[in-house]
């Protein structure tokens, strides 16, 4: 009885024990299999962005590449990557990277005891070309005499320059900034630039001299280009324009959506003066043949809704000249100007007519962005430190210009990232 | 012969209860052993699920699946402290952006637990009803950094929301069946980069 009443507390015990010891040992496998599942993601996942970053480096040095990559062995996984065109007309191109990993096996004598299941992962990058209309200033030249970023100045948006970028104090770019020769401080280690946006010295964007004769080539297409006059007066009226040929003439009116159905409006040999209000997205080209390939601001030329109020505007506008950009020294502009637009010189500058003999006329208020191969004058400092003569700058970046473009603006011949799916 | 047979009962009585005492004992400090480890693996899965969970979010960030729809990222993060972020992202992929709001509750929304320190992390996507897990987190904040590198102040300026380039996130984690300050899992992300604000 006392014997039989023993074995039983002892299998009791026995099989307490027994339990207790499954669930710890459940538990330390659960344990470790949270520890095993979360790494063999992060490796998925790091195996996915070695290879999309291996790719897109192949895309920046051919943008005409579409091979992609098959199966190619990284960290004990491997990826794939495939390059798919989403808009054969506004190029837009999306590189796809998946990753794949086997987590780990275990083996004895090499007969495979169990497996974890295979982990993907994908990223998705979306690239459009760029296009000089997203820099909120660019110059190939910073002009012979010194022209100095000065305490005071703030840039909004891209800037890239192929010359020094020359600093004086502490001027601040909330934008990225490239600059191919680097950046030249006036007064040494007691300027503090501020480049809020990162710097990238070193950089080589030259501008494009192929610019105006490609929007030259759209305006044959499906726009219009006016030819064989010295001079083209535009004043844009909203969807409509007005033009004549001589400033004492009647002017012409037609319908821009009917005048120029892709947006570009071009002017062969001549040049051009515009003022007026802007409905729509249009480009204005400018060439030079023996003379001409200038663009004169005779008003002010601003959107029909102002995307500082509206940031829902689809208004937009390029001017894209050969030459110089000038506003003109009269009546209209000696009050201030203000200026809604993307301006590209593409051997020319930006800049004021008689900048340094014309009375002070208040500021230009810029909203885009300025390109332009020399860097041009728009005003004179007086000893006093203010602007004696010409404008005062108020620039302010449209970022509307970082993913979207006037109708055939000239690219840079590289892509940018609009878009990243991790 | 009676004296020795009192004895013997009495002395099986004493050693039977010993042993009823001990397995008792033994019942208790297993019972008790199996809900502290638990909860400790409760923590640990917990803290790998909410770790994946902010990774996937936060890596989508003024990500909008249709190209023509993107956002200015100067404009990706709508506001951002140090236990709260509220952010643009196009989460399920339809080509809309989705506003993520994420927040940490005050402790006393969990009084129930035995752990004084865990609050909810809620999760809300656009205006659905607030959403929280009680996972045990009693410490979730983040650091901000601008493109140097340089740590940006919180509560993050409106003017200085355009400057944030990556975000650290650090998230510690406790086992709410116990009251203990030493025992927790801690995560930390060093360095979130989040690609599509980097467009400016």
């Amino acid at each position: 009885m006392g014997g039989k009443a023993i074995l039983i507390v002892v299998l009791s015990i026995s099989l307490t024990f027994f339990f207790i010891g499954v669930n710890y040992n459940r538990m330390t496998l659960s344990a470790s299999d949270n520890m095993t599942n979360y790494a063999n993601k992060q490796i998925s996942h790091c195996i996915a962005v070695t290879g999309v970053n291996i790719a897109c480096n192949a895309f920046y040095i051919d943008p005409n590449w579409t091979a992609g990559y098959s199966n190619v062995s990284c960290m004990g996984g491997s990826y794939s990557v495939t390059v798919q065109t989403l808009d054969a007309v506004k190029l837009i191109k999306s590189i796809t990277c998946i990753s794949t990993f086997k987590g780990f096996k275990d083996t004895v004598h090499g007969a495979v005891l169990y497996y974890l299941p295979d982990y993907h992962d994908t990223i998705i990058v979306t690239f459009q070309p760029s296009r000089f209309s997203r820099y909120a200033y660019y110059s190939s030249s910073e002009g012979g005499s010194p022209i100095y970023w000065a305490t005071g100045d703030t840039v909004k948006g891209p800037l890239q320059t192929q010359d020094y970028l020359r600093v004086s104090g502490n001027p601040v770019f909330l934008g990225f900034v490239g600059t191919k020769m680097g950046v030249l401080n006036k007064n040494g280690s007691a300027d503090h630039p501020q480049f809020l946006g990162g710097l990238l010295t070193g950089s080589n964007i030259p501008i494009n001299t192929s610019g105006v004769s490609s929007v030259e080539a759209f305006a044959l297409t499906n726009g219009y280009e006016f030819t064989g006059h010295d001079t083209v007066y535009l004043n844009f009226q909203g969807d409509s324009v007005k033009y004549r040929y001589a400033w004492n003439t009647k002017d012409t009116t037609k319908k821009l959506s009917t005048m120029t159905p892709n947006g570009v409006l071009f002017v062969k040999g001549g040049t051009a003066r515009i003022r007026g209000k802007i409905k729509g997205q249009y480009t204005l080209g400018c060439s030079y043949v023996s003379k001409g390939g200038s663009v004169y601001l005779d008003s002010s030329i601003a959107y029909n809704t102002n995307p500082i109020s509206n940031p829902n505007s689809t208004d937009i506008f390029g001017v894209v000249t050969q030459n110089n950009f000038t506003i003109t020294d009269n009546k209209a502009n000696n009050n201030s100007v203000t200026i809604q637009a993307s301006i590209y010189c593409q051997s020319g500058s930006f800049g004021a007519e008689n900048y340094s003999t014309r009375g002070f006329d208040g500021y230009i208020n810029l909203l885009g962005g300025v390109v332009q191969a020399i860097r041009g004058a728009v005003g004179v400092i007086g000893n006093d430190g203010t602007i004696s003569n010409g404008f005062s700058k108020s620039y302010s970046y449209d970022r509307r210009f970082m993913f979207s473009a006037p109708p055939n603006f000239p690219n840079t011949g590289s892509y940018n990232v609009i878009s990243w799916y991790e | 012969m009676g004296y020795s047979t009192i004895i013997d009962i009495v002395g099986s009585i004493i050693i039977g209860g010993m042993l009823l005492g001990i397995l008792l004992k033994l019942n208790n400090s297993a019972s008790w052993n199996i809900y502290t480890n638990s909860g400790e693996l409760n923590c640990q899965t917990n803290l790998a699920q909410m770790s994946l969970i902010l990774e996937n979010d936060f890596r989508k960030i003024d990500y909008c699946s249709d190209y023509t729809n993107i956002q200015d990222p100067a404009n990706a993060i709508i506001s951002a402290d140090s236990s709260s972020i509220k952010f643009i992202a196009d989460l399920n992929k339809d080509g809309n952006m989705d506003t993520v709001y994420y927040y940490l509750g005050p402790a006393s929304e969990l009084n129930a637990t035995k752990d004084p320190r865990d609050k909810i992390l809620y999760r809300i996507v656009n205006n659905a009803p607030k959403m929280g897990s009680d996972a045990g987190i009693t410490r979730f904040y983040m650091v901000y950094y601008d493109v140097n590198g340089d740590t940006i102040h919180t509560p993050v300026s409106a003017a200085n929301l355009s400057l944030i380039n990556d975000i650290e996130l650090n998230m510690n984690i406790e086992n709410v069946g116990i009251d203990s300050t030493v025992l927790y899992s801690y995560w930390r992300q060093a360095r979130l980069t989040v690609p599509n604000i980097k467009n400016r």
